[in-house]
């Protein structure tokens, strides 16, 4: 009778839960690089300073959930810059040794950066993230075009960033070889209209090390992509 | 008919619980620890500025250029106990910035942008991509 009652279930447990580890490791799609810390940066990324006030910037951007460790994070995102300094609004997908969000991040020259946290998008989807800016420096943060954050800040967007961002090359790049970073349909607002991006993306980096040892690149500035050498996926 | 209604529940429930093993399998937190709670560090990170020197309690432990070799994190010792006073310094002997690091606050970071600097959580986002070094 136990035997009888039982069997089924173990049988389908046997089924299911392989299946279900399976999925759950491809969907993770994170691997360690194997690399040490290095204490440097690294971005693919595309900038452009397309007229004195950019009034916007947007990407459809993949949400890769990489690898972190230690104090290192993984960053694809959207800027506006401007003026002197590290003027800047950010907004994208961040994942750290700790959780994956979405981070907003903006600093006024001379003042600490300030990060704030939302809620991750779901793992391997695009969601849109754009920040426009209106004339008298009213910055809006959307996911998705809902409005998530807003704020005024003392400096005016003249630049628009594109980019996937690693810091320490013990953590993974956004993408993997067969699963890679896009960032696409990437527009900034000038002139009273949106433009598609038209600066190409390059690999670039803090330190001394050539970064496509270690990542690739390809695409257009209109729709980018970049991986992780290391990681399949 | 009884033994195939127990058959189709026994099945249903291992369905169930399969689904919840695995939805609980892929939300579940990865369970490293947050910045604050790591042990203290210090990374000095020349993104775009001026070739500068690093001292900590007016000992000179580091000169950094933009574009330069790996920077490993500086730690505690016996010789280099906390507090520290940390000062970044253009050739020139302008100071761009001082700090106190207490330890308290997890791993920590100086990013030096063009003619600015300032301090962070190390895992925090460094800022626009790099602009042509500063002399």
């Amino acid at each position: 009778m136990f035997r009888h009652r039982f069997l089924p279930l173990f049988l389908a447990w046997s089924l299911i839960i392989p299946l279900g580890l399976f999925t759950a490791g491809r969907v993770a799609a994170s691997c360690n690089p194997g690399r040490s810390a290095d204490g440097q940066y690294y971005w693919a990324a595309s900038s452009e300073f397309p007229s004195s006030y950019v009034g916007g910037v947007s990407s459809y951007i993949y949400n890769y959930n990489p690898y972190v460790t230690g104090n290192g994070f993984s960053y694809a995102w959207v800027m506006l810059a401007g003026g002197p300094g590290a003027n800047h609004a950010q907004i994208g997908n961040y994942k750290s040794a700790n959780s994956r969000n979405v981070v907003i991040q903006f600093q006024i020259s001379g003042q600490q950066p300030i990060n704030v946290n939302f809620a991750a998008q779901p793992e391997n989807r695009y969601t849109t993230y754009k920040i426009t800016a209106s004339s008298n420096n009213t910055y809006n943060y959307y996911v998705d075009n809902t409005m998530v954050y807003s704020q005024v800040m003392p400096w005016t967007p003249n630049n628009a960033e594109w980019a996937a961002e690693t810091w320490q090359l013990s953590s993974q790049m956004m993408g993997g070889v067969s699963n890679q970073e896009y960032l696409s349909y990437n527009q900034d607002f000038h002139n009273a209209s949106w433009f598609y991006a038209t600066v190409n993306p390059w690999l670039s980096t803090t330190g001394s090390r050539n970064p496509s040892t270690y990542f690739g690149l390809g695409g257009t500035a209109y729709n980018f992509l970049t991986w992780d050498k290391t990681c399949a996926s | 008919m009884a033994n195939k209604s127990r058959l189709m529940l026994s099945a249903s429930i291992a369905g169930l619980l399969s689904v919840v093993a695995i939805v609980g399998y892929l939300s579940w937190p990865s369970g490293s620890s947050s910045s604050s709670d790591r042990e203290f560090s210090l990374t000095v990170v020349n993104v775009d500025g001026p070739p500068v020197d690093v001292t900590i309690n007016g000992e000179v432990v580091a000169h950094l250029v933009c574009h330069g070799g790996p920077n490993s994190a500086m730690t505690p010792s016996a010789s280099r106990p906390l507090p520290w006073t940390v000062a970044v310094t253009r050739s020139d002997g302008t100071v761009l910035g001082t700090w106190m690091e207490s330890g308290k606050n997890g791993a920590r970071k100086i990013d030096i942008r063009s003619n600015t600097v300032y301090e962070v959580a190390a895992d925090q986002g460094g800022g626009p991509v790099p602009v042509p070094c500063a002399t």
